[in-house]
């Protein structure tokens, strides 16, 4: 079981990164009220769940820096850069309290110290959000409010019943908490988790605004209605009310009836908690779901089962169909729909939305840019698009790197900008988005683009290209990621090292991804990167080269056509359909010796945008392919990323197309093949 | 703060056992006093939370106590709530669950409604 620590250090970490967007989102429009009051949310529940978990130092810092945020939020402060600034520095603090656990150093409690006095200096220099309001209206409004707190609520440092107390300092107030109808035994019991819900009756001479502060904290923590039930309500009234609420009845009507309320709405707004439940409003609709936190470790867990549980299948497949035995075959296939459910379902567990890796990335345009005393705003689309949770681990540092480059690179100084005729502020642009069975994340600049000419003059000198190459602008752009080259004159803290494009590529395609540039000059740059949407288990396609068997990954794959004769050499070019496509001879490539198939055929394959064949010896068929990792003693041959068990129980090595397509277009070219036939799919 | 864990008047199925439990009671006590309340229905019919020595508490204390009720119906043993201070009276009434522990909760044991509410003092 996790300790209360270490439960508390994962909730923080989305706390904190919450906090980072309300922050980023208010440097760049100080006037949205919803991110102050999201930013002071994000500090209450810090302050609260550090204290549970026992981060006193935290609690304490996150309280200060919270007190700061509500002279924000009642017009006292006004935020300006220099407040903004020392927040983002105390964000940093925070986190680096969370790491350190609940007994902090002296040297970060003094930090706290520097931060927390310098938090209470600072006065505003541009406008603010308005001031608190308490929304006060003429006469009278009763008003009936339902919440069911979230379950985890007390663990993570709230009492709701201050919340009510709150509500109370607005009027005359009562309220009723309600256990669920069936309690449990201790046997089966949550303890600590919040089952009690409650009913409120307020009279007071405020309107909804004054509602939402006092239940502020509460607001996306808890499952609210409001409703008016009318004003003028004579007071004598409200304990007869209460008592309805205590007895769980309708009340509407009832109140009516009694004359207890003078507004007819009061007919419609009045209803039992049940049905006002199902008439959320929408910003707590969001909550219906419940979620469940679990430590990725589980996930891996439950993923390699699967994994063992697809070959097990496969396996028991393969000993029906050599048996020939129906019964055990329809039972096969009944364990395939299954496995095939279950598989989708665990891979589905492990996707992430690819938003919470962008939101870190505009703290680090926002930090590069005024270091480099350029302007740069931050754009991201497609936060929402899913990716497993392993592959946006490994894509963050690349990803980092390539918007390094933009920032450092890409986008001209103001000076720059102005006399190219462009708006001072660049733009960088963080775009996800699925394609099929992957995803494509772009991220571009509209900076002054790549310099063709500088590239391949920067190549020549390298010895990467000779004098007399001929390379269309794709092929030069390529070379960017060629090991060892760049085209920066000074080398600078940020990137320009010239080992970062290689890495970057080279981590794409760890993760069986690819990536690709085009750039206009003078008009910006595009870095696309083509990802699958997991790397646990894949659609694969089984081929044979003498006794071995091979695996690749069904969605790089177009077609299988017959082979043509043989060529001599290892790159060959045949024609298809009235275009000229290289393959490759594979058996050549990992030196089987084994003798040639009477009919080879060849699988034409799309990996990084280039068409290719690869010449097998059989098509074996399909099967779901779970991947493994070689071990580390063993060198896998270029263009193998793993390995994966085979239905008769045999090993098969996972190819990696886009590899062996690079080492295609590296060999000699040959004289053009006759057209072939298509003969099949797969 | 303390719970003292269940301690036990005799060794036979049918003795007592007390389950003390002294200053705050909050959510993050909530799993070592029901660990300990489970423990005393497991060796005794007859299950006494002491909470005369309690300084205060959340609604998590409510739940317990609904939940101890319960387990004691279900087990058909017997459990007395016994609290000599206001504390117990605060929360309940903060949550604002006077009503129903009047009504229904205290009612299921007779002893409970006895003790709840001073009648000891």
């Amino acid at each position: 079981m996790m300790d209360l620590a270490e439960a508390f250090r994962g909730e923080a970490e989305d706390v904190l990164e919450r906090l980072e967007e309300a922050l980023l989102g208010l440097e760049a429009d100080p006037s949205q009220r919803d991110l102050v009051d999201a930013a002071f949310r994000a500090l209450h529940t810090l302050k609260g769940s550090g204290a549970m978990a026992g981060f006193g130092e935290l609690e304490r810092f996150a309280h200060s820096f919270e007190s700061a945020f509500d002279k924000v939020r009642s017009g006292e402060t006004r935020l300006g850069d220099e407040l903004l600034g020392l927040s983002l520095e105390s964000l940093d603090h925070l986190r680096a309290l969370v790491e350190t656990g609940p007994g902090a150093a002296p040297a970060l409690v003094e930090q706290s110290n520097d931060l927390l006095a310098k938090l209470d200096g600072p006065s505003a220099v541009t406008s603010g959000p308005d001031t608190k309001p308490r929304g006060e209206i003429w006469g009278e409004q009763a008003w009936r409010i339902d919440i069911r707190p979230e379950p985890q609520l007390l663990l993570d440092g709230f009492d709701p019943v201050e919340t009510l107390e709150q509500l109370a300092e607005l009027g005359d107030c009562r309220w009723r908490g309600r256990l669920p109808e069936s309690t449990p035994p201790l046997e089966t019991l949550t303890p600590g988790h919040v089952s009690v819900e409650w009913s409120v009756l307020l009279i007071c001479p405020h309107g909804r605004e004054a509602l939402d502060e006092a239940l502020f904290f509460l607001a996306d923590r808890a499952h609210i209605t409001i409703e008016p039930l009318g004003r003028d309500v004579r007071f004598d009234g409200l304990r007869a009310l209460g008592d309805i609420i205590d007895t769980h009845l309708a009340v509407g009507d009832w109140a009516a009836i009694r004359g207890l309320l003078c507004d007819t709405p009061a007919h419609a707004t009045l209803a039992p908690p049940p049905e006002a439940a199902a008439s959320a409003p929408p910003k707590t609709a969001a909550r219906a779901e419940e979620t469940v936190k679990v430590a990725t470790s589980k996930l891996d867990v439950m993923v390699d089962a699967v994994g063992e549980l697809v070959t097990a299948q496969a396996r028991l497949e393969e000993v029906a169909r050599r048996l020939g035995d129906r019964e055990l075959s329809s039972v096969a296939e009944s364990l395939e729909r299954m496995c095939g459910l279950m598989r989708d379902a665990t891979l589905d567990l492990r996707m992430f939305p690819l938003g919470g890796t962008f939101s870190k990335f505009r703290r680090l345009v926002r930090d590069i840019s005024k270091q480099l005393g350029k302007k740069i705003q931050f754009v991201s689309e497609g936060d929402e698009t899913e990716l497993d949770k392993t592959v946006i681990d490994r894509l963050s540092d690349p990803m980092i790197h390539l918007i390094r480059n933009s920032l450092d690179h890409g986008i001209e100084s103001p000076a720059d900008r102005r006399a190219a005729g462009k708006p001072e502020a660049g733009t960088i642009l963080v775009a996800a988005r699925h394609a099929g069975t992957k995803v494509v994340i772009e991220v571009s600049d509209d900076g002054k683009g790549l310099d063709r000419d500088r590239i391949r003059e920067k190549a020549l000198e390298r010895g990467i290209i000779s004098k007399e190459a001929s390379l269309e602008d794709a092929e030069i752009f390529e070379l960017i990621f060629a090991p060892g080259f760049s085209t920066a004159s000074e080398v600078s803290a940020l990137s320009g090292r010239g080992v970062g494009m290689d890495a970057v590529r080279a981590a794409v395609r760890e993760l069986r991804g690819e990536i690709r540039v085009t750039s206009e000059l003078g008009r910006g740059t595009v870095i696309s990167i083509e990802l699958p949407l997991t790397l646990a288990i894949i659609d694969g396609l089984v081929v044979r080269l003498g006794e071995e068997f091979y695996v690749m990954p069904a969605s790089d794959v177009e077609e299988c056509i017959a082979a043509p004769r043989a060529q001599p050499g290892t790159r060959k070019l045949l024609q298809l359909r009235g275009g000229l496509v290289p393959y490759f001879d594979l058996r050549s490539w990992f030196g089987v010796e084994a003798p040639e198939a009477p009919h080879p055929q060849v699988i034409v394959a799309d990996a990084q945008g280039e068409r290719f064949g690869l010449v097998v010896d059989e098509v074996v068929g399909q099967q779901q392919a779970v991947i493994k990792s070689l071990a580390r003693a063993t060198e896998p041959p270029e263009g193998v990323s793993g390995a994966t068990i085979l239905g008769d129980g045999g090993v098969a090595l996972v190819l990696e197309l886009a590899k062996l397509g690079d080492a295609m277009r590296m060999a000699p070219v040959h004289v053009p093949e006759a057209s072939l036939s298509r003969r099949m799919h797969p | 703060m303390r719970s003292d864990g269940p301690s036990v008047d005799g060794e036979v199925r049918t003795s007592k056992a007390t389950v003390r439990v002294e200053g705050f009671f909050g959510a993050s006590r909530a799993p070592d006093v029901v660990a300990e309340l489970l423990a005393a229905f497991d060796m005794a019919d007859e299950v006494e939370l002491a909470l005369d020595g309690l300084s205060g508490a959340d609604v998590s204390l409510v739940q317990l106590l609904a939940s101890a009720r319960e387990t004691a119906d279900q087990r058909g043993a017997r459990l007395r709530v016994v609290s000599h201070g206001y504390a117990l009276r605060q929360c309940l009434e903060r949550c604002g669950f006077t009503h129903l522990f009047d009504w229904e909760l205290l009612s299921a044991t007779e002893e409970v409604g006895y003790f709840l509410f001073g009648g000891d003092e």
